[in-house]
């Protein structure tokens, strides 16, 4: 009954490091060497683990990770192992129609693909690649068409906020789609640092997504979920209940759901994808097998132990604690209760 | 101790917070809040497809 607590429900692979942009706000642009990428051998014995574990899916993520040299062969033994492939990417690469279909042929079922920028000059400014903007729109009409599912994932920078009306004019353009919004969070340098655009802050932001963002998306029709990873109690009183009864809301944050296991190409476990160079174990190290895994995964209770509780009184105290859950952890991180939890409000 | 957990241990001390008690189960799981939005399907997405499972999503 514990393993079954402790078995893991997602995975992901960061396959590799490289990217064919290079966006300002990226998580991980504290990694020192961007060559590094994961050899076939590991990526086979994870993929032999997960299956034991019994997952039903693997994430692939990187960098970019359609640029690995072992990205077919790998969604192929994939498939062969009787689970479903999924890919985090730019959509550069799938720009090619021959790309995007043997992406599929060998076994991709769901894709995210992340979009940088609305036009030209914003892609220039997110990623230093401005002409590459019509490719990414041209890779996410491709998967659009061939996948079964593809969500468009928005990470709102402040950049993107101050010319919202970009944002706006490319979903109303793309509304057939669906798209997943969420916020530039902070990122762990390898020296344990937090780096952070400071105008990006839940005090900031919670507001603008209340009486602006939201209420637009509705109106426009938008087709799109949004991640509200902040304390609540920057919100006002009804407006969090409101989008999850919409089934506006979502929450990937695997630190609150303590059901994944992240492998770098290294096959360092990161909590978090956000934790680069700052692991909880190693596979092959820590565990190989799954019987091993089992016993390794309780040695790191301690930290989930920290991340799963509240960081503070007023926190531990509030009526909407369990479904608040106090935001991503990165914020904490970055700056401590006192700036992070407004007085409660009265219901 | 976990490079992780050192690292979450020295900067919430150093930003002042303070993790409470851990809660566990009656088998010793780390429970905790189930903030809105997470999903309990397995697999699909840079989520996990976003509260309805892949099969079911009409989206």
């Amino acid at each position: 009954m514990e393993e079954i607590a402790l078995a893991p429900k997602l995975a992901w692979l960061t396959v590799n490091h490289r990217c064919n942009l290079n966006c300002k706000w990226c998580y991980q642009k504290g990694v020192d060497n961007r060559k590094k990428v994961m050899s076939k051998e590991l990526a086979r014995k994870s993929i032999d683990l997960l299956t034991d574990l019994g997952l039903k899916y693997v994430i692939l993520i990187g960098g970019e990770p359609t640029l690995w040299h072992y990205y077919f062969n790998l969604m192929t033994y994939i498939k062969d192992k009787g689970m479903k492939t999924a890919v985090v990417t730019n959509g550069l690469t799938s720009a090619s129609h021959k790309f995007a279909e043997k992406q599929i042929r060998n076994g991709l079922t769901n894709a995210t693909l992340s979009i940088k920028g609305f036009s030209k000059q914003e892609y220039e400014e997110s990623t230093g690649y401005g002409g590459s903007f019509d490719v990414a729109c041209c890779g996410m009409e491709n998967l659009h068409k061939k996948l079964d599912k593809l969500i468009v994932s928005i990470t709102i920078t402040n950049p993107i906020l101050e010319k919202m009306d970009n944002m706006l004019n490319f979903i109303e353009r793309y509304k057939q789609m669906f798209f997943a919004i969420s916020f530039e969070k902070p990122t762990i340098l390898p020296n344990g640092k937090i780096v952070f655009d400071e105008r990006m802050m839940p005090e900031r932001l919670a507001p603008f997504i209340q009486k602006t963002l939201y209420p637009t998306l509705k109106k426009m029709g938008a087709n799109f979920k949004m991640e509200v990873l902040m304390p609540h109690c920057h919100f006002e009183n009804g407006f969090i209940d409101m989008m999850e009864k919409d089934k506006s809301t979502f929450c990937g944050c695997v630190l609150q759901r303590v059901n994944a296991i992240i492998l770098d190409p290294d096959g360092y476990v990161l909590p978090c994808n956000h934790f680069v160079k700052h692991p909880l174990g190693q596979f092959g190290v820590d565990f190989t097998t799954k019987e091993e895994y089992f016993k390794w995964r309780p040695t790191v209770d301690a930290f989930y132990g920290i991340t799963k509780n509240s960081p503070c009184e007023e926190c531990a105290n509030c009526s909407k604690w369990d479904r608040c859950g106090a935001g991503c952890r990165l914020f904490w991180l970055y700056k401590g209760s006192k700036e992070l939890i407004k007085p409660i409000k009265p219901l | 101790m976990s490079e992780a957990q050192m690292l979450l241990e020295n900067l919430y001390i150093l930003n002042g917070n303070v993790a409470t008690t851990p809660h566990t189960d009656y088998i010793g799981i780390i429970t905790g809040p189930t903030p809105v939005g997470i999903c309990d399907c397995d697999g699909g997405g840079e989520c996990c497809g976003y509260n309805t499972p892949p099969e079911t999503d009409t989206i």
